[in-house]
């Protein structure tokens, strides 16, 4: 029997396959058998959100999902944002409100937000502050974060009209 | 100088700044927020080992011998290294750069020599390959290494 | 972490079937925010994870106005307050899906391994007992049904036997006038294990209380029901008189620990507190029932 199980998956639009153990998150099998090493690894276990992606259109720590149990399944990672070389109005806003000092809590704030302005356009403060709890930030203090994600909102709301 | 004497919004200049007073975009930023930064755990080659350092459970906890001889036997570990693999380096004041300190204190907290000073004090420090690819044996993940050296 | 199997059966029949198999070997996992962190520590070490995402009766969610809501033990909290039917009928329920760890772990979390994982601090777990909830645990032998409240019966452990899996959780209909409320004492905002919750239920009768449930969370080795603090409130008028009585009892009855998140005499001043704050809210959620 074999040890590693071979996963088909889609990472960012394309089709990826890949083998893994039972064992390795799917952090692990983004960040060291795929190599997209935008996830970043802060607690392991769930609390610090460095490592969130979208699963399925739910945003989920990838640090507590197993590699095994996305066959099938739809992941975005913060290498998916971007589209080509054109920022997401989230990752600009977080650019001109200086809301990132050593970037390491970045990937996943933007991953976290993006998926909280496509569900909710028009989030107040309060419902930004609390989407984004399970994201932690060491450098900021997490006001230019919000202010980020408030600006980016009414971005992309001009634009759409 | 008393209220009296504060003169407000005094100008110091008035030349015009490129960048002071401006909002630049920090020069790294594009990388940081699209996930490209390559953070030093990031980096990826052919060979990279891994270290893990021993912390002590206990402070001032006197350390009577380590044996380092099963770590080294496990499976991928490639070298351990306690205090007795550096040298002594003497004692005497050294510059630090914005503060001074004694030698003979500092060498100790790299890695403990016959005491652990505090809990968390480095004790030993191991190199080791990440999982090999296809063994289907339990493969000793760098706490249970750690954990081999905690039993002496 | 060490070396673990893991088998996703599409059925319920082939997870009992792996379940019995493997005895306490095995153990059965549905979001893993709880067993993947314990895994990693060391604290549970099973050979054999059984993901039972994929089995549909542990993706149920059935309502209706008369036999009340079958919550399979898989569902994740997103769905449950994501849905309109239980929103309406269990604000109480929403309270604690809507707090368990943040946005992303309630993605993959799910109120059955919330309880299966029977922490003494799950925030669920009052809840379910304030609102009379009964775990529908399987086994190749048929199906038994056993109240939240005798479910825990010490930290991590539950009245659930090697070769049984939780189904479901099922939660009565809500009779008119009802209202029930969580709340928990944290450090922060959000994200934090509870120092104290509390879980209260109300059922009012014309301005009295006809009948009420207090659990709590955190001051016990497993959830505790108050049944005395509920009794005590039966027949009385809803009345701040009242409500103080039943949260001194809650407080008495409890028998926590000081530990790292708190003191005895914090928690039990937090048991009172807590208490009479979720007994006034169920109440004011009872006449808006009506």
């Amino acid at each position: 029997m074999p040890a590693k199980t071979y996963v088909q998956t889609t990472i960012n639009g394309e089709a990826v396959d890949f083998l893994c153990e039972p064992r390795q998150s799917l952090l692990e099998c983004l960040r060291d058998v795929i190599g997209l090493t935008g996830s970043k690894e802060g607690c392991n276990d769930g609390n610090c959100g460095a490592c969130t992606v979208v699963l399925d259109g739910r945003i989920v720590t990838s640090c507590l999902v197993l590699g095994v149990e996305v066959e099938g399944r739809d992941i975005t990672t913060i290498e998916g944002i971007a589209v080509g070389s054109t920022l997401h109005p989230v990752q600009q806003a977080y650019l001109e409100n200086a809301a990132l000092q050593c970037g390491i809590c970045t990937p996943g704030f933007i991953v976290a937000s993006k998926a909280l302005l496509d569900q909710n356009p028009n989030p107040t403060e309060h419902e930004i502050r609390f989407w984004l709890a399970n994201n932690l930030c060491r450098c900021t203090g997490y006001d230019k974060i919000v202010r980020a994600v408030m600006d980016a909102a009414n971005k992309m709301q001009e634009a759409a009209v | 100088m008393t209220t009296a004497d504060y003169e407000p919004n005094v100008v110091l200049s008035t030349k015009d700044y490129d960048v002071i007073g401006s909002r630049p975009i920090r020069p790294n930023g594009a990388n940081k927020v699209t996930g490209r930064s390559l953070y030093g755990v990031d980096y990826q080659a052919a060979g990279l080992l891994h270290g893990k350092v021993l912390s002590s459970p206990h402070g001032h906890a006197r350390i009577r011998s380590i044996d380092t001889s099963r770590a080294e036997a496990l499976e991928g570990v490639r070298a351990v290294i306690t205090s007795k693999d550096l040298p002594v380096v003497g004692d005497g004041v050294v510059d630090l750069g914005e503060s001074t300190g004694d030698v003979k204190y500092l060498q100790d907290n790299v890695l403990a020599r016959k005491k652990a000073l505090y809990k968390g004090h480095a004790i030993a420090a191991v190199a080791a390959t990440r999982a090999p690819t296809s063994s289907r044996r339990r493969y000793p993940s760098s706490t249970s290494i750690t954990r081999h050296l905690c039993r002496s | 972490m060490k070396w673990i199997d893991y088998e996703a059966p599409k059925s319920l029949g082939d997870a009992l079937t792996l379940l019995s198999q493997h005895g306490d070997r095995a153990r059965p996992i549905a979001g893993g925010t709880d067993i993947l962190v314990q895994l990693r520590a060391g604290a549970r070490s099973p050979d054999l994870l059984v993901d039972v995402k994929g089995i549909p009766e542990l993706n149920e969610i059935s309502y209706s106005p008369s036999s009340g809501l079958t919550l399979g033990s898989a569902v994740e909290c997103y769905k449950v307050y994501g849905n309109s039917d239980i929103s309406n009928a269990y604000p109480g329920l929403i309270d604690s899906a809507s707090i368990i760890g943040g946005t992303q772990i309630q993605g993959r979390a799910s109120i059955g391994g919330n309880l299966c994982n029977a922490a003494p601090s799950g925030d669920s777990i009052p809840a379910l007992i304030a609102l009379g909830a009964t775990a529908q645990i399987a086994s190749s032998g048929g199906t038994r049904e056993v109240p939240v409240e005798e479910f825990c019966t010490a930290p991590g452990r539950t009245v659930v036997q090697p070769g049984e899996l939780v189904v479901s959780i099922h939660l009565p209909a809500p009779v008119p006038n009802s209202g029930a409320r969580y709340i928990r004492f944290i450090p922060r905002n959000e994200m934090d294990i509870a120092v104290v919750g509390a879980g209260v239920s109300v059922v009012l009768d014309n301005g009295n209380i006809k009948s009420a449930r207090v659990a709590l969370a955190s001051v016990a080795p497993t959830p505790l029901f108050v049944k005395e603090a509920g009794d005590a409130l039966a027949g009385k008028p809803a009345t701040d008189e009242s409500i103080r009585v039943a949260s001194q009892l809650a407080s008495d009855a409890a028998t926590p620990i000081t530990d790292m998140r708190g003191t005895i005499e914090f928690r039990k001043h937090l048991c009172e507190v807590l208490t009479r704050r979720a007994l006034h809210t169920a109440i004011e959620r009872a006449k808006e029932s009506g």
